[in-house]
């Protein structure tokens, strides 16, 4: 499931970007091409005999270009059937263009009025490797000859090296896509991690009643639970509270006589405890027995409502009603 | 020392043939331009490591091969050609050869 979405993810970044980078490169390939056409480059091995005196350099141009991942899938279809692969030709076709244009850039570098003798070489330096990215190498090169007078007894500072133009600036920049492409994940990444922090439910603790007594209007009785860890890993018991609202109905006493318990300092607006701090680590399966005393102060039906939380804040409530009597 | 994929040079007279000259070098491409280049392979287009990692090494490899000319006193290389060949996943030669031989002034 996840290498299908991957798979489409990479075909579709493929398609865009790839179309339009090739969209790109072939309208900035139109663009040089009908200006260097006043810089002819031939594959004639010999100067015409009445050519002006001139001076030679060996110029080339290279360029290596890698298929998209959509057109890889695209041939790889068409392998199966056979037939032209359409695109792989727009491929060789922007990269032949491409060399030669860059060999007549390095001609006209050097002032050259003409390329003789053009040779292209295209190879595939990936060649055999499976999953290995599909990139092929074209070379042009040539023999610029030099026919203007002012250059022609300059001598040339490429002397004896191969005359080159770097590659040119590319307009749409993929560093600064993935950049982006990154960064957006990094963000996601971010995110997940916050809401994984907030939304995080650790393991809970389990919460049983064991006994209660039959409740009387102020007769104090006892109500006793067990708290115990079924998950496979140490789980802190944080704290018991008991919800303030059961005040209006009961005084509540923490009763375990041997719980190591720090209670909480008593509120302003009551003396009366609510929570109990534990903070105590409770190992796999361990269980621990609390009790209270609660004392009614009327007759009725009423929850008891406690909850225990472990050290995440999730809290197991805990509220069986209890039925007071006269 | 005069380069050029001509069989002769305009203007100029060979003197004497000296034989082959070559020179070549195998690069392997860097881990950083690999893994850009495999990024770059989801989009297409030029791989510009590559395009001058291999310019350069074509460069060495016609610069050995003038050394090599000049070694055994020719002054230009003629009907220079280029080849290149993946040897293996991740290294690539470059291959240069021509004639060299000692060129003069032609007496017209």
């Amino acid at each position: 499931m996840l290498d299908l979405v991957i798979l489409i993810i990479l075909l579709s970044l493929g398609y865009f970007f790839g179309s339009s980078i090739e969209r790109a490169h072939f309208r900035s390939i139109r663009k040089r091409e009908s200006v260097l056409n006043k810089l002819p480059a031939v594959a004639i091995r010999r100067l015409p005999a009445d050519f002006p005196p001139c001076k030679t350099a060996l110029v080339a141009g290279s360029v290596v270009i890698s298929v998209d991942y959509f057109k890889k899938f695209v041939a790889g279809l068409r392998n199966l059937i056979g037939g032209r692969v359409s695109s792989y030709e727009s491929l060789i076709d922007r990269a032949r263009r491409e060399a030669i244009l860059r060999m007549k850039e390095s001609a006209g570098k050097i002032h050259a009025s003409h390329v003789f003798n053009v040779k292209m070489e295209t190879a595939s330096i990936t060649k055999g490797h499976r999953n290995s990215i599909g990139c092929v190498e074209v070379l042009a090169y040539g023999t610029a000859v030099i026919t203007a007078p002012e250059y022609l007894n300059v001598p040339l500072q490429e002397e004896g090296r191969l005359v080159t133009v770097a590659a040119p600036k590319e307009k749409f920049s993929i560093l600064k896509g993935m950049a982006k492409f990154i960064g957006f994940i990094l963000l996601l990444i971010v995110l997940f991690i916050v809401a994984a922090m907030v939304f995080y439910t650790g393991p809970q603790l389990t919460v049983e009643m064991q006994y209660f007594d039959i409740a009387k209007v102020d007769e104090p009785f006892i109500v006793s639970f067990d708290i115990s860890n079924e998950n496979d890993e140490v789980v802190e018991l944080n704290d018991i509270s008991v919800n303030n609202g059961v005040l209006d109905n009961f005084d509540v006493l923490y009763a375990s006589p041997s719980s190591p318990s720090t209670p909480d300092a008593p509120s302003a607006s009551d003396d009366v405890l609510t929570s109990w701090y534990m903070e105590y680590s409770m190992r796999p399966g361990e269980k621990r027995t609390e009790m209270f005393s609660f004392t009614p102060k009327r007759v009725g039906t009423f929850p008891l409502e406690v909850e225990v939380c472990n050290e995440y804040q999730d809290c197991t409530y805990f509220n069986p009603p209890v039925t007071v009597t006269e | 020392m005069l380069i050029t994929n001509l069989e002769y040079v305009p203007g100029k007279a060979i003197k004497k043939h000296l034989g082959l000259v070559q020179g070549s070098t195998v690069r392997s491409k860097h881990v950083g331009r690999d893994f850009m280049a495999g990024l770059k392979n989801i989009f297409g287009g030029e791989l510009k490591g590559y395009t001058e990692l291999l310019q350069e090494s074509r460069d060495e490899a016609v610069k050995r091969m003038t050394e090599q000319a000049a070694a055994i006193g020719a002054n230009a290389v003629l009907n220079i050609r280029f080849s290149t060949s993946s040897i293996t996943q991740g290294a690539a030669e470059l291959y240069a050869y021509g004639t060299a031989v000692v060129l003069e002034e032609a007496h017209a």
